[in-house]
């Protein structure tokens, strides 16, 4: 009986069975490394055998890991993608630590029928992979090497020339930043200073020296910072410099408006025409070159990716030869603009006379709000809306605009021109009187109650090493993200009123804790918490991760543009 | 309402009329009381073949009645429950047949069209018939 009942099932096995594969007939699956990072996935399939697509998984369990799988397109088949074809997968690794090991266990699971009508149960296999792991490449550096590595290292794998020749690139492309405007009015009104004649060959031999003293300014300061790590232009951001730069910048506005003669006891007089002939008046080469080299130190410390990476490379290597010379044409680059203007402004520099004597004026008031916006730094913001209207209101009284018009010439234009100023200046003298802060909108803090203002990113501000330390403790889990910011760094302004009130950052970093550390004071704190992180200053923005680590790959230095920051975060 | 409909439409197409136990004990006491063998079905959600043979195969009027007048049918979803002991698979669907006291009669393993399966039903019926 038994017998008869196997013979039975074995007769009913041989009809019914015979047409379908085996599972491991129906797919054999190879698998082999291929170098620099990929292991080659091919699966053979049997007779009549097709795959689905999106059944098919592969998973490391190791340091290393899949960071992307590439499969055929596959066809459509009873709505579902199929392979009939046999497909070769290739899977892309990635380290994610440390490691020298060479098998990594690979696990596929897959799942596919017979077009005979049987579909396999899903099928899980693991195969023993050896693998090369020198270049896979860690999981962090897809990111991308931080820009300043990525420079530092240019000047060990670049010739000197092309170091030289990308230095000035880099600077030409700086130029129009807000870390090189505000050399501009100065610079022009050293120019238009100038007593005697101007013509375009004069104007530009000025802005020559001019950048030339800046460039090495740059140069003398990069190569300190460099090898002592202090920033000699963070340094120079204290009241006592400030302050002092910016009264030289009133004098020199004071004899534009040829005010020496009157009023000013005779020793200031001395003194005060003494700078402004040595800054500025006839052949005053030296002056410019003073004044070129000061600015340079003073106005605009701006920290920008070469400027860092050349930094980090003279700290490393102590080259400061190579890297004293590529920070050299680097401001050479920077200075492009201002060679312009400085031929433009002696070409087009009216001869003396009664437009000569306006145009000067002009000048002046621009010197003099260098001056308030240099003391912008140091000053409370409602004092300098003050000074602001001040400066408004004076001029606009200088252009005549509270005294009856004598003709209707060109003084009707003045006279325009003063009335707008004087209204704007009301504005803000009303403004500061009710602590209004942003000279722009002076009447802004009335509507900013009724309307909504633009929304920011809310950071937390800290100004110690401790404070972020208890910070990162404190949102343990959650990425960080800290900005260094200084209330004397254009670019970080610059981050603040375009990149960090853009809706898409805002929606970009919803889940990151956002940290600032204002090292406006630059006090021993400030400088402990910027040398922590290797900086030269801001603006600089840091990324931790959820368990508090710093992802120092992952830095930004200097300003970066919105869609720029948030292609950089998706990539965190 | 009209997608309600045509699921209804096609439930009762499919399911109705072939009454369907899910549990092994279940099948085995039927399978005694009306000296049936039982016909299980291993199936899964994601099987194309077994859709097939839902809706093509069980569907037509004289292949149902032929199951529901020869068999006590068993349906073993394998995406939540385990194959059962000394029946296995390899794939879906694949039908078991067997007694009250799970004496292996047969087996079909894949899908088929509606005559060929039927011809299988009948020859494994002959022989379970022949058994007892």
């Amino acid at each position: 009986m038994k017998q008869f009942l196997l013979f039975l099932w074995l007769s009913a096995l041989s009809v019914l069975q015979a047409d379908f594969l085996e599972p491991q007939e129906a797919f054999k699956p190879t698998v082999r490394f291929k170098a620099p990072a990929q292991i080659e996935v091919h699966m053979a399939l049997g007779n009549n055998i097709y795959l689905y697509k999106d059944k098919f998984k592969a998973t490391i369990a190791s340091t290393f890991a899949i960071a992307s799988i590439e499969m055929p397109e596959g066809e459509l088949h009873d709505e579902d993608i199929v392979f009939t074809a046999s497909p070769t997968i290739v899977l892309n690794l990635v380290r994610l630590g440390e490691t020298t090991a060479e098998h990594v266990a690979l696990t596929l699971s897959y799942q596919g029928c017979s077009a005979e009508g049987l579909c396999y149960q899903p099928i899980e296999q693991t195969f023993d992979v050896v693998i090369d792991p020198k270049n896979v490449l860690l999981k962090k550096s897809l990111v991308q090497v931080s820009q300043t590595d990525q420079i530092a290292q240019a000047f060990i794998e670049g010739s000197t020339a092309l170091v030289i020749l990308t230095f000035f690139g880099f600077g030409v492309l700086l130029a129009f930043t807000p870390c090189v405007f505000p050399m501009i009015p100065i610079l022009s009104s050293i120019i238009v200073s100038q007593k005697g004649d101007m013509n375009a060959k004069r104007g530009f031999i000025l802005s020559v020296v001019y950048v030339l003293a800046m460039a090495t300014a740059y140069s003398f300061a990069g190569v300190l910072a460099g090898l002592f790590g202090s920033n000699i232009q963070v340094a120079m951001q204290n009241p006592w410099v400030i302050s002092t730069f910016a009264l030289l910048f009133v004098g020199l506005a004071m004899s534009m408006f040829g005010f020496f003669q009157i009023g000013l006891p005779a020793s200031w007089q001395i003194k005060l025409s003494k700078t402004s002939d040595e800054a500025s008046s006839k052949g005053g080469l030296l002056g410019v070159a003073a004044m070129g080299f000061l600015s340079a130190l003073i106005v605009g410390p701006c920290v920008a990716p070469p400027l860092a990476g050349a930094l980090v490379y003279i700290g490393q290597s102590g080259d400061a030869l190579l890297g004293g010379a590529a920070l050299f044409v680097l401001s050479l680059g920077m200075g492009i603009p201002l060679l312009l203007v400085g031929l433009g402004a002696g070409k087009w520099m009216p001869r003396p006379g009664g437009w000569m004597e306006r145009v000067t004026h002009v000048f002046g008031v621009m010197m003099l709000a260098i001056a308030i916006w240099m003391l912008s730094r140091i000053l409370d913001a409602t004092l300098v809306m003050f000074l602001w209207a001040f400066l408004a209101v004076v001029s606009a009284v200088y252009l005549g605009a509270l005294e009856p018009l004598k003709s209707r010439s060109w003084d009707a234009l003045f006279k325009g021109v003063g009335i707008i100023l004087l209204a704007y200046g009301l504005a803000l003298f009303i403004g500061a009187l009710s602590g209004g802060t942003n000279p722009l909108k002076p009447l802004g803090f009335h509507l900013a109650t009724v309307s909504n203002q633009t929304p920011k990113l809310a950071f937390t501000t800290i100004g110690s090493s401790g404070e972020l330390d208890a910070l990162l403790a404190q949102h343990r889990g959650k990425p960080v993200m800290l900005d260094f910011y200084a209330k004397w760094c254009t670019s970080c302004n610059e981050l603040e009123e375009t990149t960090f009130a853009d809706p898409r950052v805002l929606e970009a970093l919803k889940d990151y804790v956002l940290i600032q550390a204002d090292v406006t004071q630059n006090d021993a704190e400030h400088q402990a918490l910027t040398k922590r992180f290797g900086l030269f200053g801001p603006p600089a923005i840091l990324f931790f991760d959820a368990q508090g680590t710093h992802t120092k790959e992952a830095q930004i230095i200097g300003y970066i543009k919105p869609e720029a920051l948030v292609a950089h975060v998706s990539k965190l | 309402m009209k997608f309600l409909l045509f699921v209804m439409l096609h439930l009762s197409l499919v399911w109705a009329q072939i009454p369907w136990v899910y549990k092994l004990s279940k099948a085995q006491e039927q399978a005694a009381a009306t000296q049936k063998p039982i016909m299980l079905m291993y199936a899964s959600e994601e099987c194309g073949m077994c859709t097939f043979m839902k809706r093509q195969v069980f569907s037509q009027a004289h292949a149902e009645a032929y199951i529901v007048e020869h068999f006590v049918p068993l349906y073993i979803d394998v995406d939540l429950d385990e194959a059962l002991k000394g029946f296995d698979l390899f794939g879906t669907p694949t039908f078991y047949f067997m007694d009250a006291q799970l004496k292996k009669v047969g087996r079909i393993v894949g899908g088929a069209k509606v005559e060929p399966f039927l011809e299988e039903l009948k020859k494994i019926n002959h022989r379970f018939e022949a058994m007892h």
